[in-house]
């Protein structure tokens, strides 16, 4: 037989593959279905590494359930609405849905050229108007139900710019683009109510016992629910008071001092007319700082006004701080330095008393002396009533102290926030809204999707909506017909990724998002597959619209995944040269710099990125090893969630084993081609009942006591370990 | 990896119906096992050595679990307390299986025939403890 030759066997094959509609996706038989998909990608020009890996793992468990009998659905297509496009418009002059469609046309023959079994006719693009009219259709619907909304919120400015910046574009609170520092502007925005599905969200985190542990804490910690009490904490002098909510009544006895978030509409009220100023200026400054949450130095102002505790009727100072943010919880919260790391340092810097409620068992801390906060459990003390029970105990029995005095209410909050959607971006989906001056803000009529988003509009990188400056903006109120401005923010892409595989099952439906039928048939995917780094956002959007298309009545799941593989990254080694800085791999050949001859440092083993360099093209390895040589690589290289550390010796390797397999069979044909023809695959059944006697070989006796000589009985085992191996880790 | 070795020390003797039926099985295992890995060199090689039906439509090779129980296990006998003889069983017989072999072993038989068996105790893949009076 001829050398190995993967290019003409892997596009014979790939031929043949589509000429035999060989992945055309089966009605499910007898067997059942399986659906297995990869998270679709951002058509971003060409495939990376991380890619074939997410597609190869994809694609063995296709094939497989394939071989096992299942009908399988594995479709693939683009997510490819978002920035970039936008960018390449900007620079490069060309049109976002060109540059698009030119990506799209190029990764799908890489795609191809990897000999991935989809059902290409099956594929969608979120950019589509037959797509995207979808995503306006579910607009609509959540919005009946109340389930959209719109409320004033801020966005990150550039004034260097004069530009919105999407939060991936700031970078340590500078511009990505021109590092002018990064303001707030308060902009009316359309959210989702994903918060009314918080419980769901949370409680059904635990029959998803197919995906990994750590993405499920991850959504538990972003839905982030506590239980606590709110309570009322009465403003002294005034009839306002300061609702807050704490997870730990046991140490409202301990509260020294409350903080607002600066743009607590109490802090303009109560705050003492000669303080204003300080306050006022004060809360500008924190509040056109982007990032406040995750800020180290904590800062605050007296506002000079007290408030009562309500278990004690002492007063204490009311603070406005930047570590109190407004969108989350009440906007207040009370300080117990005894007993909270963040308060601790906070009085400590403003001189403002500590008090211990909660003592070890070892003796009461003098609060003077403490270098800390008492963060554990303990006694009660300095706590009246409650003196002498355990902290725990005091929880429940202070806040049911509260409920019966009607000073306070046991509640449940979440961390999780309303998810905002608008964009004021061009290359996304329009949102099918219309503000008229009479009627107010009305909402398309279904029949008149899609909203179309329009080509021709000038992309400066300037401003706001670039849809704003185009007569897209002009419109007919549906209802009175009179004047009325469109919408002119586009959604947030991950709307557009978060019912995807809701069309998959039947990507032509006409009359809804999907044939309820098919959804019926084919959800849930049975196997996800993708990367980490979508473990909150993308997979908790999906889990949500899930459930909210189930509350319109059009799917009856209510979890889109029921297995979820989180793959780990490819990684690869820096080169970098002291004068030229990070070197794509070619141009350190030999470990020195192509351009000057200076050896090049070798960097850590890190992610392959395109501002590092150390990334390796796809296609080389496909044009010099060939498709299957790539793809083994990539599987067998390390287990499937770990990371993958790139060598060019690996890939050797597994082209080396493809080449013993080769010539294996080669160098046999004829002794294979000898061997009794089977009645059909697999012949030898296991059991010796079909073995032929003679030959000087032991015959099989059929209870499998002596079957036969050690050198084919090893072979056997071998065969059958490896059968049992290769199918367990499938 | 390891069966493809192991295939590669193969010497000589695959005339035989047999043994070119085990090769045979092997490496047609290793071609279908390694398809999903590596599509387009299994479906040329399935294709070479005479299949019509392309690789992609073949169904995955069932596993034989007695293929893998490859050695047999050798079981102490005792009679009332003393050694009194051994016997090979398959690797992985369960008690019953252990106990009728013993009760046709001829040494064994010696020292329990006419007698009646009051217990026997087995600790598995090692000896078998008959009480017998």
């Amino acid at each position: 037989m001829e050398k190995y030759d993967p290019k003409s066997i892997e596009l014979r094959w790939q031929g043949i593959w589509e000429g035999d509609g060989a992945f055309t996706t089966r009605d499910p038989g007898g067997n059942g279905k399986y659906y297995v998909l990869e998270m679709f990608p951002y058509p971003s020009g060409k495939i990376h590494m991380g890619h074939v890996r997410n597609y190869s793992i994809g694609d063995v468990v296709a094939r497989f359930f394939m071989m096992k009998g299942k009908d399988v659905l594995h479709p693939m297509g683009w997510d490819s609405f978002g920035l970039p496009a936008e960018n390449a418009a900007i620079q490069h002059g060309i049109h976002p849905a060109e540059w698009t469609r030119q990506n799209i046309v190029f990764m799908r023959n890489q795609l191809k050229r990897l000999g991935f079994s989809y059902d290409w006719k099956r594929e969608v693009a979120t950019c589509a108007p037959e797509y995207y009219r979808w995503n306006q259709w579910l607009f609509l619907k959540f919005f009946e139900k109340g389930l959209a909304y719109k409320k004033r919120s801020s966005v990150n400015w550039c004034p260097g710019c004069s530009t919105v910046l999407a939060n991936e574009q700031v970078e340590g609170g500078l511009c990505w683009r021109c590092d002018s520092p990064v303001e707030e502007k308060k902009l009316d925005q359309w959210f989702l109510r994903i918060t009314d599905y918080a419980e769901e969200l949370l409680e059904c985190t635990q029959g998803l016992t197919g995906w990994p542990e750590r993405v499920l804490t991850m959504q538990r910690n972003w839905i982030g629910k506590s239980v606590g009490v709110e309570v009322s904490f009465p403003v002294a002098g005034s009839i306002e008071a300061i609702r807050i909510f704490t997870t730990r009544p046991d140490t409202i006895f301990g509260v020294t001092f409350v903080s607002l978030a600066p743009d607590h509409p109490l802090v303009e009220k109560i705050t003492a007319p000669q303080r204003l100023e300080e306050v006022r200026e004060f809360s500008l400054r924190v509040l056109s700082m982007t990032g406040r949450e995750a800020e180290a130095e904590k800062e605050g102002v007296f506002t000079g006004a007290y408030c009562v505790n309500p278990l004690t009727s002492e007063k204490v100072p009311v603070y406005a701080a930047n570590f109190v943010l407004m969108d989350y919880g009440t906007g207040a919260v009370m300080a117990v330095p005894a007993h909270d790391g963040r308060d601790f340092e906070f009085a400590r810097k403003y001189n403002l008393p500590v008090k211990v409620v909660v003592s070890p068992l070892d003796g009461e801390p003098d609060p003077a002396a403490m270098q800390a906060a008492y963060v554990d459990d303990g006694v009660m003390v300095n706590s009246g009533q409650f003196d002498g029970m355990s902290n725990t105990e005091a929880m429940e029995g202070i806040a049911e102290f509260l409920e019966r005095r009607g000073l306070g209410k046991k509640g449940v909050t979440y961390r999780l926030r309303d998810w905002g959607i608008s964009r004021q971006r061009y290359w996304g989906c329009p949102i099918p809204v219309v503000y008229c001056e009479g009627c107010g803000t009305v909402p398309m009529p279904y029949e008149d999707l899609p909203v179309i988003l329009p080509e021709d509009v000038l992309l400066t990188g300037k401003g706001l909506s670039p849809l704003a400056n185009c007569p897209f903006v002009n419109a007919k109120c549906p209802r009175c017909g009179g004047k009325a401005r469109r919408e002119t923010d586009t959604m947030d892409t991950f709307v557009d990724s978060s019912w995807y595989f809701l069309r998959y099952t039947s990507p032509e439906s006409k009359d809804l998002p999907f044939d309820k039928k098919e959804a019926k048939v084919w959800m849930p995917v049975d196997r996800y597959i993708g990367g980490i780094e979508h473990a909150v956002m993308h997979l908790l959007y999906a889990r949500f619209f899930t459930k909210a298309i189930r509350d319109i009545g059009l799917a009856d799941i209510s979890e889109p995944f029921a297995n979820l593989l989180t793959q780990g990254m490819v990684c690869k080694e820096s080169m970098k040269c002291p004068e030229h800085g990070y070197l794509f791999p070619e141009e350190a050949a030999g470990g020195v710099c192509r351009q000057c001859g200076k050896a090049v440092e070798v960097g850590a083993v890190e992610k392959m990125s395109k501002s590092r360099k150390n990334i390796i093209d796809p296609d080389r390895i496909i044009e010099t090893y060939g498709a299957d040589t790539t793809r083994l690589f990539s599987l067998f290289a390390a287990p499937p969630e770990k990371d993958l550390d790139w060598s060019e010796e690996g890939v050797e390797g597994s082209y080396r084993f493809l080449g013993r397999v080769w010539r294996l069979v080669g160098e046999n044909m004829e002794a294979l081609k000898a061997a009794a023809p089977y009645d059909g695959y697999p012949a030898i059944t296991g059991d010796g009942k079909v073995a032929m006697t003679g030959d000087g070989y032991p015959a099989m006796t059929g209870d499998g006591k002596v079957a036969m000589t050690g050198f084919l009985r090893d072979i056997r085992r071998i065969t059958h370990m490896t059968i049992r191996k290769v199918t367990q880790d499938i | 990896m390891e069966l493809v070795n192991a295939l590669y020390r193969w010497e000589g003797g695959k005339q035989g119906a047999l043994a070119l039926g085990v090769f045979r099985e092997s490496v047609e295992t290793v071609i279908v096992l390694l398809s999903p890995f590596a599509p387009h060199m299994t479906e040329e090689l399935w294709q070479r050595i005479g299949h019509e039906t392309p690789l992609y439509r073949t169904p995955w090779p069932a596993f034989d679990p007695s293929a893998v129980l490859s050695e047999e296990m050798t079981v102490v006998v005792q009679i009332n307390g003393r050694m009194r003889g051994a016997v090979s069983v398959p690797a992985g017989a369960g008690k019953e299986a252990v106990e009728e072999a013993v009760m046709s072993d001829e040494k064994v038989r010696q020292w329990t025939d006419g007698k009646k068996v009051l217990k026997t105790v087995y600790v598995p893949g090692k000896i078998l403890n008959m009480v017998v009076r």
